[in-house]
């Protein structure tokens, strides 16, 4: 995906770019004017003819107009190009979103399809087995009545046999019951991962909410399954007595998929793709004074030196082409740090891991999720 | 016969076992957590059919496959994946013969080992069998390599201009009926229609099997056929498709037709390639031995490519159609005929009237045109 034709006109770089221009002229403006006043203040102290100030007022009023004028179309450049980058920003993620979902689904397939053999298979040898078993039966049945009609069963009994033999009683015995537990428990999982599937993808409200971050990373994490399970086993130790923390819960998901998917990737990254070992991603959850902390470990290579700075900047990316547009860790700062209040930060050690380290205030600051714009400095 | 299963999933090879148990297979059946797992089994025995997940921990079923192929080379190579990434599946489209997509019903995958197994006893040498097992592709010839490159080169390529250049090359066709007549491609649909094969693919993937796949390749390895002589293979077996698909008209499926005529001398391209490995000199004699079954060696091909029946059927007996027990105008018959009229042999009239060819040789041989 090429951010650039997601986001029309301008990407977001480019845009970013924009707002330094105007911003730029702005103040360049303002300290014209800021001299031009200090210019008419110093003249005003030295002693000059009437007309001479007049004069000078009149043409200092033109240009003050002149100026303000101009100043105004540029600040409402500036507003629309602001306004232009919010769009942009919001786009992004959706579009990160998006990514993330289209990734996924190919794991999810996966993750449906393995199951469902097994179940096909079962219930196909369970179906079976029952055909030969009625037949069994029935015949079994035709010797119960012949005798107790006092008829003669001495034809009817090597049918049976025959059937019994064909029909395979003593292996279907054994068989049939787990061949049912097992289609019953495959069907358990696909169960599973689709419910997991919509509550990560259920479109949450657009302000803050008290979410069990628990499960909500439960989910996430089960959604995730299929970039982990051939890589790494995944750990998660909450603190039990963590209450509701109030955030955006699909945006808090994706930050928690994206760290999930960055860890895997990592830990793949030193394993050789899975062929080496295994890794071990730990989520680990804690309850402070007014916020909480979640920390997401991996076993992973670390972040080299020269990455380490630029690691939240969007479009940064270590990952192959095709393996990640670099937005992932910028959308988690801006959900994290802008839309939560909260901080999220990183310790690295070169050849062992990386812990990303998340908090969230346990209170609501009272931005809300629609927060307004901030003010241009 | 041996067949070993392979599943990281322990469940997926008990509910086979089950349903194989329960299905009265007569082969014997092995099962493997795993590609160490299956290697070991390998080792310790002489299967002759391997069918494996792709997505395992530690040894996936690509690499587990590659071994395969270069340890046991005979043995026959199935890919069944849940998987539903394509750009995932070209990594099995060099290493499996067949590539099957969960869920597939035990019965499905009993028929799809029994033909296996019908193939092999069909062809009855291992030699030969691991020639063919081996075989990533066939050569191209080298003026189609080219023209297929500048076309996947132009993004604004129709699957349309694709198919025209691929139908007239037998290795290009015969990769891509492989892989629109596996289950994972295009759900297990029987496509003998090269130029159906080739939209139902889309130009997205045929892209990725040139670029990513490996899949088409022209003859460049010392040892290889010629340039020359791939290219000469290709316009004759070019021409028996069209002949092919003339003469069926109304009898059979004319785009069946053009496909086995096309596909019908690929025996000759397997056994004068780069063959066996022999150095105890036996080379030349088997060579001398091998080209008198060339037919049978096509045909072990296609159908362990998983390519439709019929196609199989006709190339095995286009030398010899009246072994078919296909007796009226069948694609077999086609195929012998157009054979016999593009290489200027002289072919049974009695045995054309017998089978209802109703023209006289002169109305064919003007097809030839």
């Amino acid at each position: 995906m090429t951010t650039g034709t997601v986001l029309g006109e301008l990407s977001l770089p480019e845009l970013t770019l924009k707002v330094d221009a105007l911003e730029r002229k702005l103040r360049a403006k303002e300290k014209t004017i800021r001299v031009l006043i200090q210019r008419v203040e110093g003249s005003a102290s030295e002693v000059h003819s009437a007309f001479w100030v007049l004069e000078q007022n009149i043409a200092l009023e033109k240009m003050v107009v002149k100026r303000t004028a101009e100043i105004n179309a540029q600040k409402e450049q500036l507003a629309q190009a602001l306004a232009e980058l919010q769009g942009a920003q919001a786009k992004l993620l959706q579009a990160q979103k998006l990514e993330a979902i289209g990734q996924l689904a190919a794991g999810i397939a996966h993750e449906v399809n393995t199951p469902t053999q097994y179940v096909s298979d079962n219930t196909a040898f369970a179906k079976r087995a029952v055909v030969g078993l009625i037949e069994t039966l029935q015949a079994s049945l035709a010797v119960v009545q012949a005798v107790q009609e006092g008829r003669d069963t001495s034809t009817l009994i090597p049918c049976v046999d025959s059937l019994l033999k064909t029909a395979k009683i003593p292996y279907l015995l054994v068989q049939l019951p787990r061949a049912l537990d097992q289609a019953q428990e495959g069907l358990g999982r696909v169960a599973t991962i689709v419910q997991a599937m919509k509550e990560f993808s259920h479109p949450s409200s657009a302000e803050k909410t008290p979410v069990n971050l628990r499960e909500a990373i439960e989910t996430t994490i089960a959604v995730a399954r299929h970039e982990w399970k051939y890589l790494a086993d995944v750990d998660l130790a909450m603190d039990p007595e963590m209450p509701p923390v109030p955030v955006l819960r699909n945006e808090f998901n994706q930050v928690i998929l994206n760290l999930i998917v960055n860890a895997a990737h990592a830990i793949g990254g030193v394993t050789a793709g899975g062929s080496e070992g295994r890794g071990k991603i730990t989520i680990a959850g804690r309850t402070g004074v007014d916020s909480v902390e979640i920390r997401i470990t991996d076993t992973g290579s670390g972040i080299p030196l020269h990455a380490r700075a630029k690691v939240f900047e969007p479009f940064y990316t270590t990952k192959a082409v095709g393996k990640g547009t670099g937005q992932g860790l910028a959308i988690a700062y801006s959900v994290i740090v802008d839309k939560h209040q909260g901080s999220i930060s990183f310790e690295t050690e070169p050849g062992q891991g990386t812990t990303f380290i998340i908090t969230l205030p346990l209170r609501d600051a009272g931005l809300g999720a629609a927060a307004p714009a901030k003010d241009i400095p | 016969m041996k067949v070993l299963f392979v599943d990281d999933e322990p469940r997926v090879l008990e509910a086979l076992e089950r349903s194989l148990f329960q299905l009265d297979v007569d082969w014997n059946v092995t099962f493997a957590e795993g590609g160490q797992a299956a290697l070991r089994e390998l080792a310790a025995a002489r299967f002759d059919v391997v069918v494996s997940d792709m997505r395992m921990p530690g040894m996936d079923g690509a690499a587990l496959l590659s071994q395969v192929c270069k340890k046991y080379p005979h043995v026959v190579r199935i890919v069944l994946s849940g998987q539903t990434d394509e750009a995932e599946a070209f990594r099995a489209v060099r290493v499996a013969h067949q590539f099957l997509a969960k869920p597939f019903s035990s019965e499905a995958l009993r028929q799809v080992i029994e033909r296996a197994r019908l193939l092999m006893m069909g062809l009855g040498d291992e030699r030969l069998q691991a020639i063919v097992g081996r075989l990533e592709h066939l050569p191209s010839a080298p003026q189609l390599m080219d023209d297929l490159t500048r076309a996947l080169e132009d993004e604004a390529t129709t699957a349309e201009t694709l198919a025209a250049i691929v139908r007239q090359d037998p290795a290009m066709s015969s990769k891509v009926l492989q892989l629109v007549n596996s289950s994972f491609f295009s759900n297990g649909a029987s496509i003998s229609d090269i130029r159906a094969a080739v939209v139902r693919l889309g130009t997205k993937t045929v892209r990725a099997l040139a670029t990513r796949g490996g899949a088409f390749a022209a003859s460049t390895k010392p040892g290889e056929l010629s340039s020359a002589s791939v290219a000469t293979a290709q316009l004759r077996s070019l021409a028996t498709a069209r002949v092919a698909s003339r003469i069926a008209k109304d009898k059979v499926d004319p785009a069946a037709a053009f496909a086995a005529g096309l596909l019908c001398d690929v025996g000759e391209l397997i056994l004068s390639g780069p063959m066996s490995h022999e150095s105890d000199g036996s080379e030349g004699e088997h060579r001398q031995r091998d080209a008198l079954k060339h037919a049978e060696v096509g045909a072990f091909f296609l159908g362990l490519w998983g390519l439709p029946f019929p196609i199989v059927e006709a190339v095995a007996n286009h030398h010899a159609p009246s072994r078919t027990a296909l007796h009226g105008p069948g694609l077999p018959q086609v195929v012998w005929l157009a054979a016999c009229l593009v290489n200027g042999n002289e072919p049974d009239t009695s045995y054309l009237r017998h089978i209802g060819f109703e023209g006289s040789l002169s109305d064919y041989r003007a097809m030839t045109e």
